[in-house]
């Protein structure tokens, strides 16, 4: 797309005005992430783009095929005709083919873009427009078929030179047709002023700076989210203040306190807000909820073993098992002795004989054993009875800290069970404190419950604004870089458009300034302004010297020729492709000194481009020959049947001719007034021809058209202009001529241009044989034109 | 310069500052018309004596090849407009006074450029110097 030179550019001049900017490192990196990467360039863009003919077939007030050729390159061609001679048939036709689309019919109702063809034609309407693109002889001709009854109904395709027929849309000029857009019917042009966004849109398409804009718009963006955070999270912290004031829960009067604070911290509202630290009341709720009491089972198991280690120790209490071990010691020790005194068998306590024989011995031994194994039973009985004892009071402990004022007296007749031996009164007391400590902790956990239930919803309140909180504390810190950001790219974006629409305003001045004629509204600066739905076109419209007036007070026709003056410099844009400009039915509603001023117009701009205007309206044709401005004026004329033929009705060449020969017919004019103008107007015809010749032979020979323009405009001289034409040097021009038409020709030319130097009798020259004044100029120029 | 012309301009000043009812606007645009023909008359008078009992036509035609393309463009320009608004036509408007003022302007203009100050009217102009050349 042509226009993307201008994206590229656009990159890196904010990069280059972004290192100047002073602005800090991350609002830099926004600017850049906003702006995006640049567009890939498109290639193999068309340039230099003329009609070159137009040929319609059964669409609208044309049935046969007509064929409006137009005369190549840079000049204003006016078509007139009659109301229904076809002529918004033809400019419309151009516009539908490169487009699909035609501004008068996009807002009519369905019966009335249903009727697009042609009511005597048989045959589907067909529109083909030459193109000539710059660099290439041969014509690309895009070509518009229908296949249904809607005017939307319609296929597209273009045939470049030596290639195969390919869809329109590998032209690639959708951007262009929008951007540059060389099409300026009279509905556009009555409605431009309507609503200030489009008329926007439209003016400022051309200046290149979409991406700059969406970028503003992508920042802006990024700033009004920052900005809604920071808001909201302000804004949700009164409501939820309230919704803690009014909830009665320990947690939620501390989270209430410290959301108070002026910078609350957030960490610690959320520990708050999940009870970990809430109140006493609930703290010590949560520490019976989880205080551990004697185990029922522990407590009976112990006591089991108290009572049956009881028992034992009582069964060994008949018989003491100090006595047995005594006893059995006693035994020991007269055994020891008889061993020792086999033969003494005298008791050595009761000194009586023959006690101590073998067979007490034997009876000794087993009492020994005997009463060895009481005493062992009855120690063993006393270490149980010890350390069931030992255990069941190990069950008691110490009483817990915070030990509620409930089971107070109970611990304290369970703690006194430890100085005691009543092992019932143990099991009692340990299973009452079991029994209450259960009954508080299911107490203590139905509240603990309660409150946790009613309290979710508020501490889920509570930690969604804390992570409010903590975004709105980031997006504090980002904002004034996006800020920061956001305005600097403003700046340049306004700056920017300011500097690019100065050129474009300052055309449309001009413009204005040539079509205003007398009106009494005069244009001052025209600004874009605003942006996104305020974007607007500031006119500073003065009325009778009263500035600041509104579009309100200017007359229709003042109107479109406003229009016309805004939308000429998209037109006339040096990066636009097309090189040549429709403008359809320009003058309705203006006054006559407005057609003038038109004309004048359409004379600059037709310097620069290929203006082709249709008009029903005689008036502009008038003007341009009242005016003396050079033009190719075709004449629609419509028979019957739709059938329109087009005639040629004034060209440069034939006016000119024209004049001299009225000029010769004056028989009032003195003598040696004719040697005096007749060469010079015998050589505005030539020249007029030359230029036509000239932009015929280089615009279709692979040449820049752009150049070719140039090259033409720059040759000066009658034989510059020649030589262009006949692609020889200066000083061939007269030899090239004599060896194409004949000695005679080469004479006229000289002619022509010397007898303007030094007057002789050279009419003879001009004349030729024939009853024409100037027959040889005539015939030369007609010769030229058939040529080339 | 106290030339026929130069009355007749003030003639048709005159008339449409007294903006008076009537047929005014067709009055000024002969008063106008007249004083346009006079001066270029005038300038052949001086220049290429014989032209000025020559058509109007011819007169405006020829006068490219003495003087400026511009000047003679719009000679032949206020002329033609000049001509047109003193014809009656049956569907065109009558001339408004602001157009017939910018009338008034442009025949000043062209009387001014066709006789610069200075240039007596027996003495060679610089126009006439200039006429052959091609501009």
């Amino acid at each position: 797309m042509a226009s993307s030179p201008a994206h590229v550019t656009l990159h890196d001049i904010v990069k280059a005005r972004l290192a100047e900017s002073g602005l800090p490192a991350e609002a830099q990196e926004a600017v850049l992430a906003a702006l995006g990467d640049p567009p890939p360039e498109a290639a193999g863009s068309l340039a230099g783009i003329y009609l070159r003919a137009i040929t319609v077939a059964g669409f609208r007030g044309i049935g046969r095929p007509v064929r409006l050729e137009l005369p190549h390159g840079n000049g204003l061609v006016v078509v007139t005709g009659r109301n229904g001679s076809g002529k918004s048939s033809f400019a419309e036709a151009v516009e539908m083919a490169l487009t699909g689309q035609n501004s008068r019919w996009n807002a009519r109702s369905q019966v009335w873009t249903s009727s697009f063809r042609n009511l005597h034609s048989q045959v589907n309407p067909e529109i083909e427009v030459d193109l000539l693109v710059s660099g290439e002889s041969e014509p690309t001709i895009v070509r518009r078929e229908w296949t249904g009854a809607k005017v939307e109904d319609s296929a597209a395709f273009v045939r470049r030179p030596g290639q195969e027929l390919a869809p329109l849309s590998s032209l690639n000029l959708v951007n262009a047709l929008t951007a540059y857009r060389p099409f300026l019917p009279y509905a556009e042009l009555g409605s431009a002023l309507d609503k200030p966004s489009d008329l926007y849109d439209k003016v400022s398409a051309i200046l290149g700076l979409g991406p700059l804009a969406e970028a503003c718009a992508a920042l802006r963006n990024e700033r009004n989210v920052l900005d809604k955070k920071v808001t909201a999270s302000r804004q949700d912290l009164l409501p939820l203040l309230g919704v803690l004031a009014d909830f009665d829960d320990p947690r939620a009067r501390a989270v209430h306190t410290e959301l108070s604070e002026k910078d609350p911290d957030l960490a610690r509202v959320e520990t708050l807000a999940a009870g970990d630290e809430a109140h006493g009341a609930l703290r010590a709720l949560r520490r019976v909820a989880e205080l551990v009491g004697p185990d029922p089972e522990a407590v009976r198991a112990a006591a089991e073993r108290v009572r049956s280690a009881s028992r034992a120790l009582a069964e060994v209490r008949r018989g003491s098992a100090e006595d047995a071990r005594e006893r059995a010691e006693l035994l020991d020790m007269a055994l020891t002795h008889h061993r020792r005194h086999q033969d003494d068998r005298a008791c050595p306590v009761c000194e009586a004989p023959d006690r101590l024989d073998e067979a007490w011995a034997v009876r000794a031994q087993e009492e020994v054993t005997r009463l060895r194994r009481e005493a062992a039973t009855a120690e063993a009985a006393r270490d149980e009875s010890r350390s069931a004892w030992a255990a069941a009071h190990r069950l008691i402990g110490d009483p817990p800290a915070g030990l509620p004022e409930s089971l107070a007296a109970s611990w304290q007749e369970w703690q006194a069970c430890r100085e005691g031996s009543d092992v019932e009164r143990f099991a009692e007391v340990g299973l009452r404190l079991a029994e209450e400590y259960r009954l508080n902790k299911e107490e203590a956990a139905k509240r603990l419950a309660d409150h946790d239930d009613r309290w979710s919803e508020p501490a889920g309140a509570v930690v969604a604004w804390c992570r409010q909180a903590r975004e709105a504390a980031a997006a504090k810190v980002r904002l004034p870089l996006i800020k920061a950001a956001d305005a600097w790219l403003h700046d340049v974006h306004d700056d920017l458009r300011a500097a690019r629409m100065s050129a474009q305003g300052q055309d449309a001045r001009m413009y204005w300034a040539i079509m205003r004629r007398q009106s009494n509204v005069s244009l001052g600066e025209v600004r874009l302004a605003g942006n996104r739905t305020q974007r607007k076109v500031e006119l500073d419209v003065t009325v009778d010297d009263v500035s600041g007036a509104a579009l309100g007070v200017m007359s229709q026709g003042e109107l479109h020729a406003l229009a016309l003056s805004l939308f000429l410099p998209r037109a006339l844009a040096n990066e636009s492709p097309f090189r040549f400009l429709v403008i359809d039915d320009p003058v309705q509603s203006m006054d006559p000194s407005k057609v003038d001023g038109l004309a004048q117009v359409l004379e600059a701009v037709a310097e620069r481009r290929q203006v082709v205007v249709f008009t029903h309206d005689t008036r502009l044709a008038e003007a341009v020959r009242r005016l003396r401005i050079p033009a190719t004026i075709l004449e629609l004329l419509r028979k019957e049947r739709s059938e329109v033929e087009v005639q040629v009705s004034d060209d440069p060449v034939e006016r000119a001719l024209k004049e001299a020969r009225s000029v010769l017919a004056d028989i009032r004019l003195p003598p040696g007034v004719a040697p005096a103008v007749l060469p010079g107007m015998c050589r505005v015809a030539l020249e007029s021809a030359f230029v036509e010749v000239a932009r015929r032979r280089l615009l279709t020979a692979d040449t820049d058209h752009d150049t070719v323009e140039r090259r033409i405009s720059e040759a000066r001289k009658s034989s510059d202009i020649a030589a262009l034409a006949l692609g020889v040097e200066s000083g061939e021009v007269v030899g090239r001529l004599n060896r194409d038409f004949g000695g005679w020709a080469g004479k006229v030319f000289r002619a022509c241009n010397r007898g303007a130097h030094e007057e002789g009798d050279f009419q003879a020259d001009l004349r030729g044989n024939g009853d024409d004044p100037i027959g040889y100029v005539t015939k030369l120029a007609r010769r030229l034109r058939e040529v080339g | 310069m106290t030339t026929a012309y130069t009355h007749l301009l003030d003639d048709a000043d005159t008339v449409l500052r007294s903006a008076s009812r009537g047929p005014w606007s067709r009055t000024s645009a002969f008063l106008l018309r007249k004083a346009l023909e006079s001066c270029v008359r005038e300038f052949w008078r001086r220049t290429q004596p014989g032209m000025e009992c020559c058509r109007m036509r011819t007169q405006l035609l020829c006068l490219a090849q003495y003087v400026d393309g511009a000047t003679a463009r719009r000679a032949f320009g206020a002329w033609a407009a000049l001509s047109a608004a003193c014809h009656y036509h049956g569907y065109e408007l009558n001339p408004t006074a602001d157009e017939l003022r910018a009338l008034h302007d442009e025949v000043r203009v062209v009387a001014e450029r066709l006789h610069p100050a200075g240039a007596s009217l027996d003495s060679e102009s610089p126009a006439m110097r200039t006429g052959l050349g091609r501009i």
